[in-house]
């Protein structure tokens, strides 16, 4: 059955109708003609932009080439080349923020895509109880990170946090133990307190494209005899895989953006083993107040999150 | 208009009701007026109406809620000068950073007080007070010395006064040391003799509460007190860090055994902050503490501590270093004006007030609200005074004691970076690192960051 071709103009009318007049013409949505009087209807809200976007980032872009010390003067230093970049590749404090960014990254992509999955695999069937459950889902993703950080850090307190005597009194060799107190354990609480967040929305985007995959083709599979695990081995994850690809990008970006929970839960510690990039480049700048090497480390990391954005934005396009 | 006929009995009586008046108005005028210079202010309200902004943290503090009470809207200070003072409520792990940040940048704030360590990256940023202080005559002599240091600039100008000032003091259970029969320790290894001794005797209690975490600071309070003691220092006269000599690791090593070897605190104080750390006293579940002298008051709060503490916490001088001294570290609040600001004159005058020992006093007697109760003072005047002594259980005049020999942190302008390299490392001694190897790269890094901010080649 062929359907009425409304998304496309007739091929009868000309390329551009003559404005009608009467209820028709009331209906349709004016646009200037003008390209001046379109240009300065943009003209406020590029203002705005160019002013809150575009003049801060040239103007830390211009600092990072700076020697500019606060605690020396409130007036920018002279120009130093590329000194703050130089000097970021022999400092161990920003060498250790990037292996724990990258750690950290690792930890809570891998774990929020294999929760997300489970969860969106329980609840994929559209039964009334599934469907009342998803709408919950979109829930923890809602908690600003400084709450999920306090609540966490609580949580975990060895006296008397609740996941703490949870998971002693499964694990008898765990009780008491002091989470935030060892490095690994430490990084890993972080992570989890950021999987909370973030697993459920994934879910809901793992049930979205659950529903998609034909039902025919798992009916195919069960009846040539394929197990639950082979189905999804073999059909549910290749055809899920650009969204895990779309999603996990989406999550590695955020992830190198961890600041909340580490400044809440560890602020860095134990010693400086959960001290992240943006962590880093925050004690930089408001602590030590070295703006022209904090500048140039905001720059080394938009850079390296520039990298991991070219190949989620050259995804979504393939995708679309 | 109507003619009141009064007999000459009524003219008296007006005359003498108008006339008792007459003298009822002129010497609420001189009351008034006395009680501006009382406190040293200007009377005649010169500054009516100026409304100032007061950069602090920390409203919960007692001294800090009774004086912003006695300072803000139809408070004492309004009615005596006109002015209002607005109290800003920062956290204070923010607190750092926000003044920094308001002074390098063109504060919109009035008055600041700051933490003693912070100081000299701004100092530069604040209004030198000295002509002011030697106008009004203000008693510098009557402020410890480890005060007027913290509160001056390089070039020897006061650019604040003292607001609130701490020395470290020894909190113990007076049950526990009394049921033991155990004396009271004077010094570190004394302390952790006693903390042994408690622990072994009374199982679930540690005997020493301490703080190794990460937080703005806060572990090398104690670590200060025994490092001054056995003799080290962390800076030595031209800057360089010197916290890696062999009697600085001789204390160090002491510091982080008391977790590792002695295990004579809760293993989570590798975690604590200040807050998780006095909670293990409050809470009952630490026999000795070493922390500021204003928490007395919350052992005397039964909202703040467990019944078996309440009322139970006695307080003596904080511990020394066996054969060597007994050197703490005091901790000051300064009070200052910033340059740009509008109202300095105004600022001024607020300061006066709130540093005043009278005023003070008034605040550190004031046990009305256990909530706001809070023993702070900063003068000798006022510590030895016996009306605050009374109030306050002779903590102030222990803590005078302990403020003739107290010194303050290094007043350089890159302590709060050397301040985290020190933090860090403290702590990933606690948990297990090195200690000789780890004071010699963190005193590398200290080099390294003194170099860059030009305080040698």
């Amino acid at each position: 059955m062929d359907l009425p071709q409304t998304s496309k103009l007739s091929p009868d009318l000309p390329a551009a109708a003559p404005l009608r007049s009467g209820p028709a013409a009331a209906r349709k949505p004016w646009k200037p003609q003008s390209t001046r009087l379109r240009w300065v209807m943009l003209g406020p809200a590029m203002l705005v932009i160019a002013a809150t976007v575009l003049y801060p980032l040239a103007s830390s872009f211009v600092t990072s080439f700076r020697d500019w010390r606060l605690t020396n003067s409130p007036l920018p230093g002279p120009f130093v080349g590329f000194a703050n970049y130089a000097r970021a590749f022999t400092d161990t404090a920003f060498i250790n923020s990037l292996g724990v960014s990258a750690l950290y990254m690792l930890l809570s992509v891998s774990l929020t895509l294999i929760i997300g999955l489970g969860i969106a695999m329980l609840l994929s069937k559209p039964t009334k109880l599934n469907v009342l459950t998803r709408t919950l889902l979109i829930f923890p993703f809602a908690v600003a990170p400084v709450l999920k950080g306090y609540s966490w850090k609580f949580m975990l307190n060895p006296e008397y946090g609740v996941y703490a005597k949870m998971i002693g009194d499964v694990f008898h060799p765990l009780r008491g133990y002091i989470w935030l107190g060892h490095e690994f354990s430490a990084l890993c609480a972080i992570a989890m307190s950021e999987v909370w967040g973030w697993a459920p929305l994934f879910a809901l985007m793992f049930i979205g494209a659950l529903g998609s995959i034909p039902g025919e083709t798992t009916e195919a599979a069960k009846v040539d005899g394929a197990t639950s695990f082979q189905i999804f081995r073999k059909i549910t994850l290749p055809l899920l895989a650009p969204v895990i690809y779309i999603v996990a990008l989406l999550k590695i970006i955020s992830a190198f953006k961890m600041f909340d929970q580490v400044s809440i839960m560890t602020g860095g510690g134990p010693g400086d083993s959960t001290q992240t990039l943006y962590f880093n480049v925050f004690q930089t700048a408001f602590r030590n107040l070295d703006m022209g090497y904090a500048s140039a480390l905001s720059y080394l990391l938009v850079a390296l999150m520039g990298v991991i954005a070219t190949f989620y934005v050259r995804t979504l396009l393939k995708g679309s | 208009m109507v003619k009141v006929k009064m007999n000459t009995r009524q003219r008296a009586g007006a005359v003498l009701g108008l006339g008792l008046l007459g003298v009822m108005a002129l010497s609420t005028m001189q009351v008034q007026a006395q009680s501006a210079s009382y406190y040293g202010l200007k009377s005649g309200k010169p500054y009516n109406g100026t409304k100032l902004k007061f950069l602090i943290c920390c409203l919960t503090a007692g001294q800090f809620t009774q004086l912003a009470r006695m300072t803000g809207e139809n408070s004492e200070f309004q009615k005596l000068t006109g002015i209002t003072a607005q109290w800003e409520n920062t956290p204070y792990e923010g607190l750092q950073q926000k003044i920094l940040v308001e002074a390098t940048t063109g504060s919109t704030y009035d008055v600041v007080a700051w933490v003693d360590s912070w100081g000299e990256a701004f100092k530069n940023q604040m209004l030198p007070l000295d002509a002011r202080i030697k106008a009004d005559k203000i008693n510098m002599k009557d402020y410890p010395k480890s005060y007027i240091t913290a509160s001056t600039d390089a070039s020897g100008n006061v650019v604040g006064l003292p607001f609130r000032g701490h020395p470290l003091v020894l909190f113990y259970r007076k049950d526990v040391f009394n049921e033991l029969k155990l004396p009271i320790p004077t010094t570190w290894q004394g302390v952790i003799q006693t903390a042994k001794t408690i622990q072994a005797k009374k199982p679930g209690m540690a005997g020493l509460s301490t703080m190794y975490g990460v937080n703005a600071g806060q572990n090398l309070f104690s670590w200060t007190s025994m490092l001054w003691g056995a003799g080290g220092d962390i800076l030595d006269k031209s800057n360089h860090p010197v916290f890696n000599s062999d009697k600085a690791v001789q204390a160090t090593q002491t510091y982080v055994d008391m977790i590792r070897k002695d295990k004579i605190t809760n293993p989570a104080s590798t975690t604590f902050g200040e807050p998780e750390s006095s909670s293990e006293l409050l809470q009952g579940r630490a026999a000795m503490w070493v922390g500021w002298w204003w928490y007395w008051s919350r052992f005397a709060d039964p909202k703040a501590v467990a019944p078996a503490v309440l009322n139970n916490v006695g307080f003596a001088p904080a511990p020394g270093w066996k054969g060597g001294t007994t050197q703490n570290y005091a901790l000051i609040w300064p009070i200052g004006i910033f340059k740009n600001s509008k109202h300095a004159d105004a600022g001024w005058e607020f300061i006066k007030y709130v540093t005043n020992t009278e005023v003070q006093k008034r605040v550190a007697s004031n046990r009305t609200v256990p909530a706001e109760a809070d023993n702070t003072i900063v003068t000798f005047s006022g510590m030895n005074d016996p009306k605050v002594n009374a109030a306050n259980g002779g903590i102030p005049k222990v803590g005078a004691a302990a403020l003739r020999t107290a010194r303050t942190l290094p007043q350089v302008k890159t302590w709060a970076e050397i301040q985290s390299v020190l933090e860090v490392g403290i702590n990933q001694m606690a948990t297990g690192a090195e200690v000789k190897p780890t004071l010699d790269r963190m005193a590398r890094d200290v080099d390294a960051i003194q170099k860059r901010a030009g305080y040698y080649k």
